[in-house]
């Protein structure tokens, strides 16, 4: 009987604080494998969002991204406005509407929910939202065994890992482990077939389909003119989950509301083929209520979870555009820096580009003072962000809360007030040229000159001090050329006449 | 044309025949080219590391160099995004400043796209020739601007006997991103050497990176590797091309 | 019961109210943005519909027969016979009653299982045993190859999911050009007058959660098959 090792996987997600990426950064650059699997999983989605996106919508796709932008930010502008009318729509349909300030909150409405309805057996499906607040170790608590029926998300859980992608949350597993994973656990016949694996799981899970007392979804919109719930997914799974048990509750952000159902057009159209250059996922799941009385199934009880924890708070004017994030995945696979150090780098539920804004946004700076920093500020993600979410923007936004809260290393601020001293005035500028010019080809001197040619008065340094000592870790460092552009400037230049006029002579 | 040189700092010290190329092919082309001496640094990295009071402070002497200019052009991506993207950002509170960042911004341009959009060159009417072949990096701040890869390697194609060749994962960053080169060294290190696997998976014998902080880094990174490929910008290909440098100056 | 703080419907509002700078009966900042049709809308009534859903729906790996409804028994024979199934459940008013079903799977073989439980207790019990399941559609989608399935008194839910096998009946006339269009038909409708189920089928179920290798049929049906009748 599989168990949730929550050891493992929560330290993973919730490691200790402050979080520092360089560790776990550092052992996954170097993790061979990892490399691969994560290159494969994420170039080829992120060339085929590109494809897909250019071959459908042409030039309109950039438009659209923009409208996509536009409907939720309206949404989350007028949120107040929008969760009433959720609620009060959705209640009209027979769902039960809860509200959980924060992650004990939430979990608690669940165990008190499986409680009153003597859940023994829980079904689940993908909710990035029940990762947050932790649920299953809650509900296994009060005896209600909780089973994660996402194909990757099973595996990781039977062994006692944790999700490294939003979309697809075990690219840096293999095989092998899997098969270890389902002997150990399952007793099942060593196999590393993936058909077989997943023929394996199947039958397992559709046991626990038919014995569920209580199904547990996530939610990728609430419509708030019907009241409705969508998720979206791949693998029939969510299906189960929201129709087979008699009661189903949904755990949703808050910002996952979208004012119309016509809204979905938009976001729909864009949001599978940004994440897996889909047109649209297997299915997608509309759940406007529980069951009618003339139904023949579907859940007596249908419950939403209106989840808070911290998402008030980052609807802030300043950080109020994350919230327009609808999970597709595509910043994590564009991102150069996401495909070297993989999700689990990033300590948190949420990983990649969206994660390294918006975890700090919800966990506090202090306790993630690297994330938003471990970018080279390329914008990939903002290109591939289907709501137009200005990642760059809100990266440098924290960088310049964490110095503003003092959360940066004295040396480092240090450091950048001389060098911004320096640049301020000719004379210092000149100075400091100066200095690098003599201090580095100095140290260089073994390499110079370096034959013919231009650049030959350049030296290299595979050693350099101080600060600058983190580069030549991984590569050479090109010393100063002997003289500067300036000096040519002044010295060799001869502006020519325009060509009209040598014409003239 | 009167056009105002924004070399950057990086180029003034440590890639001045970017420079130089780039003062060539401009007074070729007919324009006036005056270099402000009292230009240093456009601020980005106070900009991107959080310190946006000294960002502010050298934006404030970059507007005051450049004020008068007619045109800005800088050898620079990420220096033309700091100045058009980022100056009114800095200003945000200041209507004043932001209102003369906003007028630098609307007249500065990267060198390459000044060619492009500008002067809309036609470098097989100029009979520009450079003999090589070579691959083409693509510098990421030039996302900020709304060029895309396809737009410089355009222009390259118009080069008789520059044949380009194609690069795997050509828009993937290399790394460089300023500080963080320095203080991520395993994650950039990684994302380096991607790009001189890459390099060296193409076939060339040069790679054009137009970008200093780009070169440093890649180049730096290729010998460390024992890669000996030619690194030269655009603006010295064009240079080279038109008989305004020799080959080996 | 167990003493739980929870939160409050007004203090989740009031805390969203902070951030918003929002008082309670503001207007709201800006008209909804309209969706404009110019860039979302894929198909139209100027498309060819059948033969666009026909190539988008196998273009997703689903499998289409097209055929007249006087061939459509025949069609569904042969769909039948090629999965080679023995035990259907079947949608009780497919087509609104335009083919026969039930005797055209009789006489192929394939035996009708009762899915109709006492309460949902039975849940979809009965239905594991079946090897196929056979829907209509509340409506299709030409631009994505879309099928539309709505919960209803004749149906189960795990018709067109708990089978391996799932086999769905699409008139022509349920043929709508685009999403926006499917959407546009229920304008109106509010929240508890909808099914309490709709679910889009744009294909078999699939995942590539092992180190990216694509299976078919990992929850829900492996082969979808659309008998597609042109003329009603």
């Amino acid at each position: 009987m599989p168990t949730t090792d929550s050891t493992t996987s929560h330290d993973i997600l919730f490691p200790a604080l402050p979080y520092s990426v360089h560790q776990r950064a550092g052992h996954a650059v170097r993790d061979v494998q990892l490399q691969q699997f994560i290159e494969r999983a994420t170039v080829t989605k992120d060339d085929g969002r590109k494809l897909v996106l250019e071959q459908t919508f042409g030039d309109r796709a950039d438009e659209l991204r923009t409208l996509a932008g536009r409907i939720k930010q309206h949404a989350l502008d007028n949120l107040d406005h929008y969760l009433e009318q959720f609620i009060d729509r959705a209640t009209q349909a027979g769902t039960q509407v809860h509200f959980a300030k924060d992650d004990r909150q939430a979990n608690a409405i669940a165990m008190e929910i499986a409680r009153s309805i003597d859940a023994k057996l829980c079904v689940k499906s993908k909710s990035m939202v029940t990762e947050e607040t932790h649920l299953l170790p809650a509900l296994e608590g009060i005896g209600c065994e909780t089973i994660e029926t996402d194909l990757g998300e099973f595996i990781l859980q039977l062994d006692g890992d944790a999700p490294s992608h939003i979309v697809t949350p075990m690219i840096h597993k293999d095989r092998a482990a899997v098969a270890r994973a389902f002997e150990r656990e399952l007793g099942a016949a060593y196999t590393e077939d993936p058909k077989e694996l997943t023929q394996i799981a199947r039958d397992y899970l559709r046991d626990k389909y038919r014995r569920a007392d209580l199904g547990i979804s996530g939610g990728n919109f609430l419509v708030a003119e019907t009241g409705g719930v969508v998720i979206c997914t791949n693998e029939g799974n969510g299906r189960f989950c929201t129709s087979a048990p008699r009661v189903h509750i949904a755990f949703v952000g808050i910002e996952k509301i979208v004012p119309r159902q016509e809204d979905l057009g938009v976001l729909l159209k864009l949001l599978a083929r940004s994440a897996t250059a889909q047109p649209l996922t297997c299915y997608t799941h509309i759940m406007t209520g529980p069951r009618r009385a003339a139904e023949p199934d579907g859940p007596e009880q249908m419950h939403v979870i209106l989840v808070d924890n911290g998402r008030a708070e980052v609807l802030r004017e300043e950080t109020r555009e994350m919230l327009r994030c609808i999970r597709c995945g595509a910043c994590l696979n564009a991102c150069p820096v996401y495909r070297k150090v993989g999700g689990h780098s990033y300590g948190s539920v949420y990983s990649g580009p969206i994660g390294a804004i918006l975890t700090p946004a919800l966990k506090g700076l202090g306790n993630y003072p690297d994330l938003a920093d471990a970018s080279s500020l390329c914008g990939a993600c903002y290109e591939a962000c289907p709501v137009k979410i200005d990642i760059p923007k809100h990266l440098i936004r924290t960088r310049q809360a964490m110095v503003n809260a003092g959360h940066t290393k004295p040396a480092d601020r240090l450091f950048m007030r001389l060098w911004a001293r320096s640049l301020r005035y000719g004379w210092s500028y000149w100075f400091g040229g100066w200095f690098q010019r003599k201090l580095f080809r100095m140290k260089a001197k073994k390499t110079l000159p370096t034959g013919t040619g231009p650049y030959a008065d350049r030296g290299w340094l595979s050693k350099a001090p101080g600060p600058v000592a983190g580069w030549t870790s991984q590569r050479d460092l090109p010393t100063p050329t002997s003289k500067s552009f300036r000096h040519w400037w002044d010295h060799e230049h001869a502006p020519s006449i325009p060509s009209k006029a040598a014409e003239d002579e | 044309m009167r056009i105002a040189l924004f070399v950057t700092c990086l180029n003034d010290t440590f890639y001045p025949r970017t420079g130089i190329a780039v003062v060539k092919v401009l007074e070729k082309l007919g324009c006036e080219v005056e270099f402000p001496k009292a230009q240093t640094c456009c601020g980005q990295p106070m900009w991107n590391n959080g310190f946006t009071p000294e960002a502010r402070v050298l934006a404030r002497k970059m507007i005051t160099v450049f004020e008068e200019a007619q045109y800005v052009v800088t050898p620079s991506g990420s220096c033309a995004a700091m100045v058009r993207e980022h100056y009114e950002q800095a200003f945000e509170h200041d209507a004043v400043w932001r209102d003369r960042a906003r007028r630098l911004a609307a007249k500065t341009y990267e060198f390459v796209e000044f060619l492009d959009r500008v002067l809309k060159v036609d470098l097989t009417e100029l009979g520009v020739r450079w003999e090589g072949k070579a691959a083409y990096h693509y510098s990421c701040h030039l996302r900020a601007l709304g060029i895309k890869a396809d737009d410089p390697q355009r222009i390259m194609r118009q080069v008789e006997g520059l044949d380009v060749m194609p690069l795997d994962k050509q828009e993937q960053c290399c790394g460089f991103g300023g500080t963080f080169a320095m203080k991520y060294p395993d994650i950039s290190g990684a994302m380096v050497n991607d790009k001189v696997s890459c390099i060296q998976a193409a076939d060339c014998d040069a790679v054009i990176s137009n970008d200093a902080g780009c070169t440093m880094n890649i180049a730096g990174a290729c010998r460390r590797a024992g890669e000996a490929k030619r690194f030269i910008t655009l603006a010295e290909v064009i240079a080279e091309g038109m008989g305004l440098m020799d080959k080996g100056e | 019961m167990s003493e739980i703080e929870t939160d409050t419907r007004d203090a989740l509002l009031a805390r969203v109210r902070a951030s918003l700078s929002r008082k309670a009966g503001d207007e709201l900042t800006e008209p909804v943005p309209e969706v404009d049709d110019r860039l979302a809308r894929l198909a139209d009534h100027d498309d060819d519909l059948i033969a666009m859903f026909e190539q988008r729906a196998q273009e997703v790996g689903m499998q289409v027969y097209r055929c007249t409804a006087e061939q459509a028994p025949l069609r569904i024979a042969g769909a039948v016979a090629m999965l080679g199934v023995r035990k259907a459940v079947v949608d009780r008013e497919i087509a609104q009653g335009l083919i026969d079903i039930d005797a055209v799977l009789t006489q192929s073989g394939v035996a009708l299982i009762d899915w109709s439980g006492v309460g949902s207790d039975q849940g979809f019990g009965p239905q594991y045993d079946a090897d196929l399941g056979v829907t209509g559609v509340a409506a299709a989608l030409a631009e994505t190859g879309t099928l539309v399935i709505h919960s209803r008194p004749s149906s189960s839910r795990g018709l067109s999911l708990v089978p391996h096998n799932h086999l769905a009946v699409v008139r022509a006339s349920e043929i709508l050009p685009d999403m926006l269009d499917y959407w546009q038909s229920l304008a109106g409708i509010s929240g508890k007058d909808l099914p309490s189920s709709q679910v889009f089928i744009t294909g078999p179920s699939k995942t590539a959660d092992i180190e990216g290798v694509l299976i078919q049929g990992v929850h829900g049906p492996g082969q979808v098959v659309i008998v597609l009748i042109e003329n009603a």
